[in-house]
């Protein structure tokens, strides 16, 4: 007995338009999922070499202040909760002016690089006070947020 | 005796043919639902896409101005829907500065920089090293070129035309940075809104960044310290972003059919870190 039909041919057809949009639907679903963490991990990567900033606010001992210009000390390194990590460096360069050098840092995962910031402020050094902590000064135009 | 029966009753085919509409119908409704949610879907995105490239780039533009009372304020214009900052293509240090090129240290860790400087679009911003801390404005006179620092290592020569009012203070050591002014504003374009930049030095023409928009959809409000609204650049302490946002359909562009109007906004403050 023959059997013509094209029942076959068109479940094939539908089933295949059905998988395509379904991908492109968890493809979309996966690049915002991967956009939010990628826009989390850079909210506390930022709040990481902020912390940095804040804790050099409070001063350091005259000792570590770079002498030649180019020379860096690290002044602070911390980890936050959430696996982001803090530093910050203090930088000669080569005249009254120094540079602060913040950095943070957040793993995203899945095998995406991690969120990263980078703040530069310029600042004078004030002299030690009572508690021999050397404090900086903020320079009217320091504040400056780098490309990672 | 055989009988021998061939094809089919109108019945039978009357219920073939109702099934397969049916089930056509269903088909139908899936793949029609499924493509509107996708499609709808894309556009939302993109919306949400757009509002975050332009709170970004407003942050970038308005978070690092600053101002003294030598090179004025970078915030040059600061207008409701539109502003004019000096904003840095390049930073780092001069090892040595003359009345005819200064020359920033250029190895790494020392210059960092999104471009090469451009005579006639970049200016430079260079500040004294005596204090108070200022800083002078002082155009760029020609194309940078590789050079060497007074210590032998490696520097990049900016030409200049200093005198000596503006060399004053100025020598190693010296912040640096090279900028140009850009505004960025919300236009209208082929229907539809959209929020561009432009260089004022060169007068180009504005360039899309992102969009479509609502009219008005680009709202800034300047605070001075302490929250209550300004108009002068110098008091401005913070700003506070209102963007709103379209889909393409709903913007003028694209695929005109399906629903109208998707609006969508976001609200930003921004902290001007460099605060008067």
């Amino acid at each position: 007995m023959n059997r013509r039909g094209i029942a076959i041919l068109v479940a094939l057809v539908v089933l295949t338009t059905l998988g395509m949009i379904a991908a492109t639907a968890f493809s979309l679903a996966r690049l915002e999922r991967r956009a939010g963490a990628g826009a989390i991990a850079e909210v506390q990567a930022q709040g990481a070499a902020e912390a940095a900033l804040a804790e050099a606010s409070r001063g350091w001992p005259k000792t570590l202040v770079p002498a030649m210009p180019g020379q860096e000390n690290v002044l602070v390194s911390l980890s936050l909760p959430g696996s982001a990590v803090g530093s910050l460096v203090l930088r000669s360069l080569g005249g009254p002016i120094y540079l602060l050098r913040a950095a943070g840092m957040r793993p995203v995962g899945a095998g995406l690089p991690p969120a990263s910031v980078r703040i530069e402020v310029l600042v004078r050094l004030d002299s030690a006070g009572p508690d021999s902590l050397i404090r900086p000064r903020r320079d009217p135009r320091g504040w400056v947020r780098q490309s990672p | 005796m055989s009988l021998t029966r061939r094809g089919i009753s109108i019945v039978e085919l009357v219920v073939a043919l109702v099934l397969t509409t049916l089930l056509a119908a269903l088909c139908w409704s899936i793949l029609a639902a499924g493509a509107f949610r996708l499609r709808d879907r894309s556009e939302r995105m993109s919306l949400e896409h757009s509002l975050r490239v332009v709170s970004a780039a407003v942050r970038a533009a308005l978070e690092p101005v600053g101002q003294d009372s030598s090179a004025g304020n970078d915030l040059v214009v600061a207008l409701p829907d539109r502003f004019v900052t000096r904003t840095t293509r390049a930073s780092g240090a001069l090892c040595d500065a003359t009345s005819t090129a200064f020359t920033a240290r250029a190895t790494p860790g020392w210059w960092s920089a999104l471009r090469n400087p451009v005579p006639g679009r970049d200016s430079l911003l260079v500040e004294r090293l005596s204090p108070p801390s200022s800083w002078e404005v002082i155009p760029l006179s020609g194309v940078p070129y590789p050079g060497a620092c007074p210590d032998g290592s490696p520097g990049l020569v900016l030409p200049v035309i200093a005198d000596s009012a503006a060399l004053a203070g100025v020598g190693a050591g010296a912040p640096l940075r090279v900028f140009e002014e850009m505004e960025l504003r919300l236009y209208a374009s082929s229907g539809a809104m959209w929020v561009g930049l432009r260089s004022l030095a060169t007068g180009e023409a504005i360039q899309p960044l992102a969009g479509p928009f609502a009219t008005g959809g680009l709202q800034l409000q300047y605070r001075s310290l302490g929250g209550p609204p300004t108009a002068d650049p110098a008091e401005v302490a913070s700003v506070l972003l209102r963007v709103t946002g379209l889909t393409e359909r709903a913007g003028g562009v694209g695929i005109s059919r399906g629903p109208v109007a998707r609006p969508d906004s976001a609200v930003m403050l921004v902290i001007r870190r460099n605060s008067p």
